[in-house]
């Protein structure tokens, strides 16, 4: 099932980064605060995504997929199962068509391939937002 | 797993003379890709593995010369504010990143049989001098030459994946 957003500032999100590599996450925040929004949390593995996900009650999440530990695939769908309305963009590098569809089925409703302008991630953000914001 | 070895090193190969070009503005001057039978092949000043697949795992090596990875990290962080005390830590995580931007995307050409490919977090070496493979693997070099120093990119994997 789809979430459905009830209410959401759209000039200034919450976001929480999922990413293990420390210059991504750090690039990855000055573009997400670049584009007006905030970044509340940081998690380095998937297991620490879900761990964390709770805690910073993020209204999106931008998840990479190759991690160690757990990765983003495994992570999207141990926070999608327990938090319907999960908003999860995946940001990876990994563009095999398989892998878009395995995301997908875990629950990712957006897609972001590395490298990537600040741009792109503000159309994703925007597509998801238009799509599920009621 | 369907990947085959030469087919791979053309999509990594071709990937990233695009990706030093229109990321870093680093201009590939020459490549020379061939198969080769040595046992033991040099390393650079840095140098970062990622394995692609379950088992028969291939292994894609990007190892630098100094000049150039220093270029590559300069560019892949310009908009970030380094320390003097994080530059370390941080070219380190260039080189891992840059391997896993370029290798996850070479990845997107092939089909797997309508299965994922894995691919490993980056491992970074440094300060090593060569590498050493066993009777049972073979490597497949390309030795590129850029406008900031030299680069070499080793795929090492099973006899059976070296089949064209």
């Amino acid at each position: 099932m789809e979430p459905q957003i009830e209410s959401v500032n759209i000039t200034s999100l919450n976001f929480m980064v999922v990413d293990d590599s420390a210059i991504t996450t750090r690039k990855m925040s000055k573009m997400i605060e670049d584009l007006g929004h905030k970044v509340v949390g940081i998690a380095r593995t998937g297991r620490e995504a879900v761990e964390k996900y709770e805690e910073f009650n993020p209204d999106m999440v931008t998840m990479d997929i190759t991690m160690p530990d757990m990765n983003g695939i495994e992570a999207t769908k141990q926070i999608c199962k327990k938090y319907k309305d999960a908003l999860i963009i995946m940001v990876t590098s990994h563009g095999q068509e398989q892998m878009v569809v395995d995301a997908i089925k875990a629950g990712a409703l957006g897609y972001v391939i590395k490298p990537f302008k600040e741009e792109t991630l503000k159309a994703s953000i925007e597509r998801l937002l238009n799509k599920f914001w009621k | 797993m369907n990947i085959k070895i030469k087919s791979l090193m053309d999509s990594i190969s071709r990937r990233t003379e695009s990706f030093l070009k229109d990321e870093m503005n680093i201009q590939v001057n020459g490549q020379d890709i061939k198969l080769v039978e040595e046992s033991r092949l040099e390393l650079k000043h840095l140098t970062s593995v990622v394995t692609i697949g379950t088992a028969p795992h291939i292994f894609v090596i990007f190892s630098y010369d100094k000049e150039l990875i220093n270029k590559i990290f300069e560019a892949y962080t310009k908009e970030l504010e380094i320390l003097p005390e994080e530059c370390l830590e941080y070219m380190e995580e260039t080189a891992g990143d840059v391997v896993n931007i370029i290798v996850g995307n070479a990845i997107s050409e092939f089909d797997n049989d309508g299965q994922a490919i894995n691919l490993s977090p980056p491992i970074v070496i440094a300060q090593a001098q060569s590498i050493a493979k066993s009777r049972t693997v073979r490597f497949f070099v390309n030795r590129l030459s850029t406008s900031c120093g030299h680069m070499s990119i080793f795929c090492v994997g099973p006899n059976e994946l070296f089949e064209v």
